[in-house]
């Protein structure tokens, strides 16, 4: 076979040698790849192809052809995967806890270091702390760690107080001592940087005292970083940043007037009707403290909104500001509900007349009733006289009638009645039946257990005028007496509990109305 | 103040527990809260009832699966000039029924202001009932069974259409409450008597206390 080089050859060869049988060879490539297609893509090659496969437009041809339909691939399943989880936890809580027994070290060392027994002469004190650390011999270190510099004459070595390292000063820290105080006791306060700025006359540290008089200590930057770390974690972990003391006493006032207006609600409502459960002076202390408290609930959330939270930072994290906003939702939302609910009292001047209108209303309407009971008695009598005239015809009632007349009677103070009996007849259930009855006597029902002290008739016209109280405690010792008489120790006990309960209330009334 | 109920009978040989609650009723003066209580008590129906004086006292006993529960009724009047005396039934009570008059609307609006009256000064977990009566009168009907109902769904209210006339639903409504009501030893009636004697001791121990030996 003749090798054909570069692509302008071939194409030169092609269409010298092969234009002729062009058509042919076309049709045997086609060939295959309908064959290999139908093969790979199954039906879904039919419905693209024409019938006789010749006439398709150019850009068919091309998908079918590369095969670049992503609708005709099926979907993929999932490869092989591998949580690398535990690894990563593994590998993370070895650090954490090198870093942890690392720090833990530090500050045990740091505790001793910081006794008070510690002596102060420079001699003996760095003896004293060879003795808890042991410090890495100058032999063995001809340059400084950190920054590469060979030791001399003017590069002293110095060691670190805490893992006895060796560096230059340069790369030496002075950490105060009352900064180290509060990092072996959290509860020492310290304000101030925890270590002192280096100035260029400070070389050397042979005395303990820096530049304002402090004891200072000579570390290295690990170990700076590692103690620093731990204050930070410690400061993270036991103070509450303002943020969340502001939201602490917000949500404490909120909690405060959800107690207080369940309590309220009732009060005004009562109060508006001229009603005298409730004290009016009570409830005005009451609205005082609920407004004071969505005063403050206000001024709080409006305080939480403003809040920049790092202001070092030029634009503030997008979701503190979210949160921020929707702290002053709730409280906006808290407020609306209830600030709007919330019905102002009546004034002192108001409620007074309130008061008034009302106790006039019931004793009109308790006028009214005594009126009307009147009447019904006079009419009663005049009906009673009007049977006995009857009577005395020789002429009596059918019930029907009877019923009538009872009903009309009863209009009187009820108003209604005679529409009732009308009905009688044609409404009942099954039940009516059995049980209706106009009799007073037990006669009907075994099935009712129940008991019913009979009433006294000559109650009406001894009872008009009397204190309803007293009046009560009458009816209740006539009832006592009646079911003593039918052996209800039961209902005794009850009724002489009422008793009580009536005579307790009608003193405290009394020592009300005298006082 | 307000009756704390009678004591639990120390019962129950045969029975299971005997709960004994407190009920009142109360309502508009003629829309039948004796007669409602009457056909529940005695079976019994009186064309002519006369108006309650001050607050009448009826018990009946019901059984319920295992439990007795014995109702201790108070059955207030409905006029005005009772009014007062009310809170000492409504105080101590576990129960309340509230009657209306369904041909008369009036009763009704003065059944809600009874709703709203127990809902504030009524023990906060008192069940409520409100009865709309003289159901056999349906051609009369000016409160709607609809309006009624909606209003006690709204106030979570059991709700019934009653009739002391033909029974209908009286002896249901009263089961209905017995139903709803806490059945355990403890959160039944507290026992005044117990009440009366823990203070005494209470008193002693006081006394007890401030002398000085």
């Amino acid at each position: 076979m003749k090798d054909l080089g570069t692509v302008s050859q071939l194409q030169g060869h092609f269409e010298e040698e092969h234009s002729s049988e062009d058509k042919a060879v076309f049709q045997q490539l086609k060939g295959f790849f309908d064959k290999a297609k139908k093969k790979i893509l199954g039906d879904r090659v039919d419905e693209v192809l024409s019938p006789n496969g010749e006439r398709r437009t150019s850009g068919d041809l091309s998908i079918i052809l590369s095969g670049y339909d992503p609708s005709w691939w099926e979907d993929q399943e999932m490869g092989a995967s591998r949580s690398h989880i535990d690894t990563f936890k593994g590998v993370r809580d070895a650090r954490v806890d090198f870093f942890v027994v690392e720090t833990n070290k530090l500050l045990i060392r740091l505790d001793k270091l910081l006794s008070p027994d510690a002596p102060t002469d420079p001699k003996k004190r760095k003896a004293f702390e060879r003795e808890i650390v042991r410090w890495v011999p100058d032999s063995e270190v001809p340059a400084c760690l950190n920054c590469g510099r060979s030791f001399s004459l003017f590069t002293r070595r110095h060691h670190c107080r805490l893992c006895g390292g060796i560096m230059c000063d340069r790369c030496s820290e002075i950490m105060a001592s009352s900064y180290a105080q509060k990092l072996i006791n959290p509860a020492h306060s310290f304000s101030g940087d925890g270590f002192l700025k280096r100035s260029n006359s400070n070389t050397s540290l042979n005395s303990l005292m820096g530049a304002d008089g402090e004891a200072v200590m000579r570390v290295c930057r690990t170990c700076r970083k590692l103690l620093e770390r731990r204050d930070k974690m410690t400061e993270l972990r036991n103070t509450t940043p303002p943020i969340v003391q502001i939201y602490d006493k917000m949500k404490q006032c909120i909690r405060e007037a959800e107690q207080i207006i369940p309590e309220y609600m009732p009060m005004v409502d009562s109060l508006s009707q001229g009603e005298t459960v409730y004290n009016y002076r009570q409830a005005l202390i009451l609205r005082t403290k609920l407004v004071k408290l969505y005063e403050a609930v206000d001024q709080l959330s409006k305080k939480i909104l403003v809040m920049d939270l790092r202001p070092d930072q030029q634009s503030p994290n997008p979701r503190q500001v979210l949160l921020q906003k929707s702290i002053r939702m709730y409280a906006s939302n808290f407020m609306q509900e209830n600030m709007i609910g919330l019905q102002s009292l009546p004034s002192e001047e108001d409620y007074n007349k309130l008061r008034q209108a009302r106790a006039a209303e019931i004793q009109r309407r308790i006028a009214a009733e005594r009126r009307a009971a009147m009447e019904a008695q006079d009419r009663e009598r005049a009906e009673r006289d009007r049977q006995s005239r009857e009577a005395a015809n020789g002429q009596s009632l059918s019930p029907h009638e009877e019923g009538i007349k009872l009903g009309h009677r009863r209009e009187a103070s009820g108003g209604e009645g005679t529409k009732r009996k009308f009905l009688s007849g044609i409404v009942g259930s099954k039940t009516s039946g059995k049980v209706h009855t106009r009799n007073d006597s037990d006669g009907t029902g075994n099935s009712y257990s129940g008991w019913k002290p009979s009433e006294d008739p000559q109650r009406i016209s001894r009872s008009n005028n009397a204190d309803p109280m007293l009046q009560q405690m009458e009816i209740i010792r006539g009832y006592i007496k009646q079911a003593k008489e039918a052996h209800r120790s039961d209902e005794v006990t009850m009724l002489e509990q009422n008793l009580r309960d009536l005579a307790e209330e009608y003193r405290r009334q009394q020592q009300a109305a005298n006082s | 103040m307000a009756s704390r109920g009678g004591p639990q009978r120390p019962n129950g040989a045969s029975q299971g527990k005997i709960c004994q609650f407190k009920l009142v009723l109360l309502g508009e003066s003629a829309v039948g809260k004796s007669s409602l209580v009457l056909r529940f008590v005695k079976g019994q129906f009186h064309e002519y009832q006369e108006s309650t004086i001050g607050a009448a006292f009826l018990t009946q006993t019901v059984c319920l699966d295992d439990t007795t529960v014995k109702f201790e009724i108070w059955d207030t009047a409905g006029q005005e000039r009772y009014h007062s005396l009310a809170p000492m039934y409504y105080r101590g009570a576990q129960a309340a029924i509230v009657v209306y008059d369904i041909t008369n609307p009036d009763t009704f609006g003065r059944a809600k202001t009874w709703v709203k009256e127990l809902q504030r000064q009524a023990s906060p977990n008192i069940v409520i009932a409100l009865a709309g009566n003289k159901a056999d009168l349906a051609s009369k009907r000016m409160v709607e069974f609809d309006e009624a109902q909606a209003y006690a769904e709204e106030n979570s209210l059991l709700f019934m259409e009653t009739s002391a006339k033909t029974a209908m639903n009286v002896n249901d409504i009263f089961l209905a409450i017995a139903k709803k009501l806490p059945k355990s030893e403890t959160s039944g009636t507290p026992q005044p008597r117990q009440g009366v004697r823990l203070n005494n001791e209470q008193g002693g121990q006081q006394s007890e206390g401030g002398c000085c030996k």
